[in-house]
């Protein structure tokens, strides 16, 4: 018993690290495998799913099985910790589910000229990533996990990366979503130093306890913006369409179980712990049916059929998001079902897509026509598909289509202006059912373009299009099927899924059943309502699109995007281009300045009794000698400075005289040194002069000799002063002691700066000699450089 | 244009310069020198040798990369310090110890002499791969 239990911890982190280590081992099996690489990734992402299903019985029996090391920082509440309760058991189940047919699907799809062992390293990366986010026990993995999906989805994204268009919307997917990701973090951590834990559970057993804290506003605007943002909820909506430029395979897992999905995941995740308070309810119900309407709107404007998805995607979602915000029973199980039922209809018409382009080369709806004749099958499939997207009975959809009509209607009691909300739930499944029927019967039945039939396939060449084999119509069979399967006898599979998954969204157990038929009942009269007005626009479409581009609004959330970012790069390079000017005056001024301020301000706090030293040593005449030699050789450095030679070698001197004092203060290593780099600066300076003219043009003003004198001057002074003060601290105990002291016994050496620098503080001397190594190869580096462009002059 | 006495000075000078320097490195730990300054100083010799010479006599005489030169001491001085870790003391901890060698007596020796080397190798490497580097451009020029 203890052993199995054992077992099956350890198969919730096998779940995660069996497509992790595939993916890893993908470049060299593809070696082995060739072409077939594809069924590694099938066999990977099955083996995933097949350890969910044997983890099915301590999930259902309400026993959810834990798995967690003591890694990264547990000191700090940060462990790996992984559970599977009803809700990320069953969307681990779909990812897992859906990623298998996914891969057999692009195993088909995939032209032999693309880099497939990449494509399917990167597809199984971001299965294992959206795997750990369901799986996560603890807020701070799953948000590890979540940046994850967001890096590997902008490698899927931009897999033709020699598209600009899908450099670009890779780009824009990580911007926006690793913004959000952004956002999340900081909520985390707000959560952690209010509630002291980032476990999920925890926090869902002190769900009271998170909702009375101060700081529950700005915690959960800060988790929802990156749920909005993930799951490109309305105001940041407008990266999904530009996702679509990733192969179509990638679109399907992106939209129907991934990625996007992993925004309403987390929704559902915290669903529990934020329900029930007025401001989640009205900013995520109205984010949502802001969303619902935008995207079934936007989804008809579209011809290109990916885009039209891309768009109802976003209007699903929102329907999605409009649900968990109502915070009601009845609303987590509509939005959790429909979740499940959107991922399978979804998948199945991305995929479907996947093969009309394919086979046709295009993708454009007002070309695509009457595909039926050529393609039967595909067209059944697709039939199915668009059908439940559309809420037609017999069909999954429209299970899910019902319950959300019920929960909204179940609010009309509370006044007339809550008919708002089935208004516009009936105006978006209006628009949805049209769409849908664009996707089916537009581009199935209708006259058949001549041009298609006789097209010998520019783009993907072989012939008239027709049905694909059966790599590519198996995973859409499967996919209709199960829409057909729950649509017609709900309560088999989607109970074993469902059932655990609505407990874990609500909190406890909830009871229901998912009839098909009710009774004449509201939900059923809008529903009715709603295919009647569909059928009529869908008939009058001509007239809607009409309406459509007079309304078009030429400012949207994707202009404000692109100045965003142009003004971004803009500003950040003219600011660079401000500072860094090549302006060596410039650079002394920048460098120079600021500490003159923050100096005289130091200093100034300390007022003068700290500065100035309460007594002089005497000077001895050989000293005064010496001093007075320095300050002649320094003034005669400024008057000769026109004079590059002249100025380096008097220059020289001064350092030479600076080593003599040093001599004098009876620091013969120091004076070595100061001797032997004053010899070799002055070569260095030499080498430099050989290219410059011999005498310093006048390049500054009157007005700027001016202005860098008094820098040089307020210099001088203040570093003058910081020396004194340094004299007249009164340090307690010195470190020169313990080092004349210890030097010997403890460094073996009586050297003390020998044995400071490479024993006592040997560590800093490495440092050291490591920045000098790295400064000459960059130095090597740069003057290379520049030989190389002037060679090519 | 080479100076014929510049050069016969350069040459005698060579090898005791080179002394000198190996001479400062050993004494570093006891007397004023140490890895630093030797290195600077073998630096300035060769140096004189660009300069009575040319780069390509040098280059001849002296077959050695000076990036692998930085390389081989900065490896020098990291390994005698992660040596420490071995012996299970912390990271850069030396030991000395002294030895009796036959007809020189007792002799100190130390792990410190030898990340001194370390700091010896990557000086001459960093101002000669600079200073040549720089006089090649100015050949060119």
């Amino acid at each position: 018993m203890v052993g199995g239990q054992i077992l099956s911890v350890m198969n919730l982190m096998w779940v995660i690290a069996v497509p992790l280590l595939a993916a890893l081992a993908t470049p060299l099996v593809g070696r082995v495998l060739g072409r077939a690489i594809g069924w590694w990734a099938v066999a990977a992402s099955l083996v995933a799913a097949g350890l969910l299903v044997s983890l099915s019985g301590s999930v259902h029996s309400g026993n959810p099985p834990v798995w967690s090391v003591e890694w990264p920082a547990p000191d700090w509440g940060m462990r790996l910790a992984l559970y599977a309760d009803g809700w990320g058991w069953g969307f681990g189940l779909v990812v897992a589910g859906i990623g298998t047919l996914i891969c057999i699907y692009a195993q088909h799809y995939l032209s032999d000229a693309e880099p497939r062992a990449r494509f399917f390293m990167y597809l199984l990366l971001f299965e294992s990533a959206m795997l750990g986010v369901v799986l996560s026990a603890n807020l701070v993995g799953l948000v590890i996990f979540w940046e994850l999906t967001s890096a590997t989805s902008f490698l899927l994204i931009g897999f033709w990366h020699t598209q600009e268009r899908a450099r670009y919307g890779a780009y824009k997917a990580l911007l926006i979503t690793g913004l959000g990701g952004l956002a999340l973090v900081a909520g985390v951590v707000l959560i952690y130093l209010a509630m002291g834990t980032t476990d999920i559970r925890e926090l869902t057993a002190r769900a009271g306890e998170v909702q009375a804290h101060p700081w529950f506003v700005p915690i959960l605007v800060l988790v929802l913006l990156g749920v909005f943002t993930k799951s490109a909820q309305f105001p940041f909506h407008f990266w999904l369409p530009d996702a679509m430029t990733a192969p179509t395979p990638v679109s399907a897992f992106l939209h129907s179980a991934t990625m996007v999905k992993a925004g309403v995941f987390l929704l559902g995740r915290i669903h529990p712990i934020f329900r029930g308070r007025e401001e989640w309810f009205w900013i995520v119900s109205s984010v949502g049916m802001a969303t619902m309407l935008l995207g079934a709107y936007g989804a008809l404007r579209k011809t290109d059929l990916k885009a039209l998805l891309a768009y109802s995607t976003i209007s699903q979602l929102g329907l999605i998001t409009l649900l968990y915000g109502f915070g009601t029973q009845l609303a987590a199980l509509a939005a959790t079902f429909h979740i499940f039922n959107h991922a399978a209809f979804k998948a199945g018409l991305f995929l479907t897509v996947g093969i009309v382009d394919h086979e046709t080369g295009t993708r454009d709806k007002r070309v695509l026509k009457g595909l039926a004749k050529l393609m039967p099958i595909t067209a059944v499939l697709c039939g199915v598909c668009a059908l439940a997207s559309a809420g037609v009975p017999l069909l999954n959809g429209f299970l899910s289509k019902e319950l959300f009509y019920e929960e909204m209607v179940a609010h009309t009691g509370r006044g007339w202006w809550w008919w708002w909300w089935p208004a516009m739930a009936v105006g978006g499944s209006v628009l949805t059912f049209v769409y849908s029927l664009e996707l089916f019967h537009g581009v199935f039945f209708g006259k058949l373009d001549p041009h298609l039939e006789t097209d010998h396939g520019q783009s993907r060449g072989h012939g008239q299009p027709h049905d694909p084999g059966w790599g590519m119509l198996a995973p859409v069979a499967i996919l209709a099927a199960i829409c057909l399967k729950v649509g017609i006898w709900p309560g088999g599979i989607e109970r074993y899924i469902l059932d655990p998954a609505v407990a874990a969204v609500w909190g406890q157990p909830v009871d229901f059943t998912i009839k098909l038929w009710h009774g004449f009942t509201a939900p059923l009269i809008l529903s009715i309502l709603t295919a009647i007005t569909g059928l009529v626009i869908y008939w009058q479409r001509h007239r809607l699109a009409d309406v459509q581009t007079r309304l078009a609004w030429p400012f949207g959330a994707n202009t404000i995007y692109d100045a965003a970012l142009k003004g971004l790069v803009n500003g950040t390079g003219k600011l660079t281009d401000a500072l860094q000017n090549g302006r060596l005056r410039s650079y002394l001024w920048l460098a120079l300045a600021p500490v003159v301020v923050v100096l005289t301000l130091i200093l100034g706090r300390e007022g003068w009794s700290r500065i100035w030293p309460a007594q002089f040593s005497p000077l001895a005449p050989a000293e005064a000698v010496l001093l007075g030699l320095l300050i002649v050789a320094t003034l005669a450095v400024v008057a000769v400075n026109q004079q590059r030679l002249t100025a380096v070698i008097v220059l020289g001197a001064v350092g030479a005289l600076v080593s003599v004092f040093y001599l004098v203060l009876s620091a013969p290593d120091l004076a070595l040194t100061q001797l032997l780099i004053e010899a070799i600066t002055i070569i260095l300076f030499l080498l430099v002069l050989w290219q410059l003219p011999k005498s310093v043009p006048a390049l500054s003003t009157r007005g700027e000799r001016f202005r860098d004198a008094l820098l040089a001057v307020g210099f001088g002074v203040v570093m003058c002063l910081v020396v004194l003060a340094v004299a007249a601290a009164n340090v307690p105990k010195p470190v020169a002691d313990f080092y004349e002291a210890a030097s010997l016994p403890r460094g073996g050496g009586r050297n003390i700066v020998n044995v400071i620098l490479i024993d006592f503080r040997g560590f800093d001397t490495l440092g050291e000699i490591t920045v000098l190594g790295i400064a000459a190869l960059g130095a090597l580096a740069l003057m290379k450089l520049r030989r190389r462009k002037e060679d090519r002059r | 244009m080479m100076s014929l006495i510049l050069a016969t000075t350069a040459r005698g000078l060579m090898p005791l310069l080179l002394l000198f320097s190996l001479h400062l490195l050993w004494r570093g730990h006891h007397e004023p020198g140490g890895g630093f300054i030797a290195g600077l100083m073998t630096a300035a010799a060769l140096v004189l040798q660009y300069i009575a010479f040319n780069a390509a006599h040098v280059r001849k005489c002296l077959p050695v990369d000076y990036r692998v030169l930085i390389g081989t001491g900065l490896a020098c001085s990291l390994s005698t310090g992660l040596m420490a870790l071995i012996y299970g003391s912390a990271f850069l901890e030396h030991r000395f110890g002294h030895f009796h060698v036959l007809g020189i007596g007792e002799v100190e020796l130390a792990t410190a002499l030898a990340f001194d080397i370390g700091v010896y190798l990557t000086v001459i490497g960093v101002t000669l791969l600079i200073i040549a580097t720089l006089g090649d451009e100015s050949e060119a020029a």
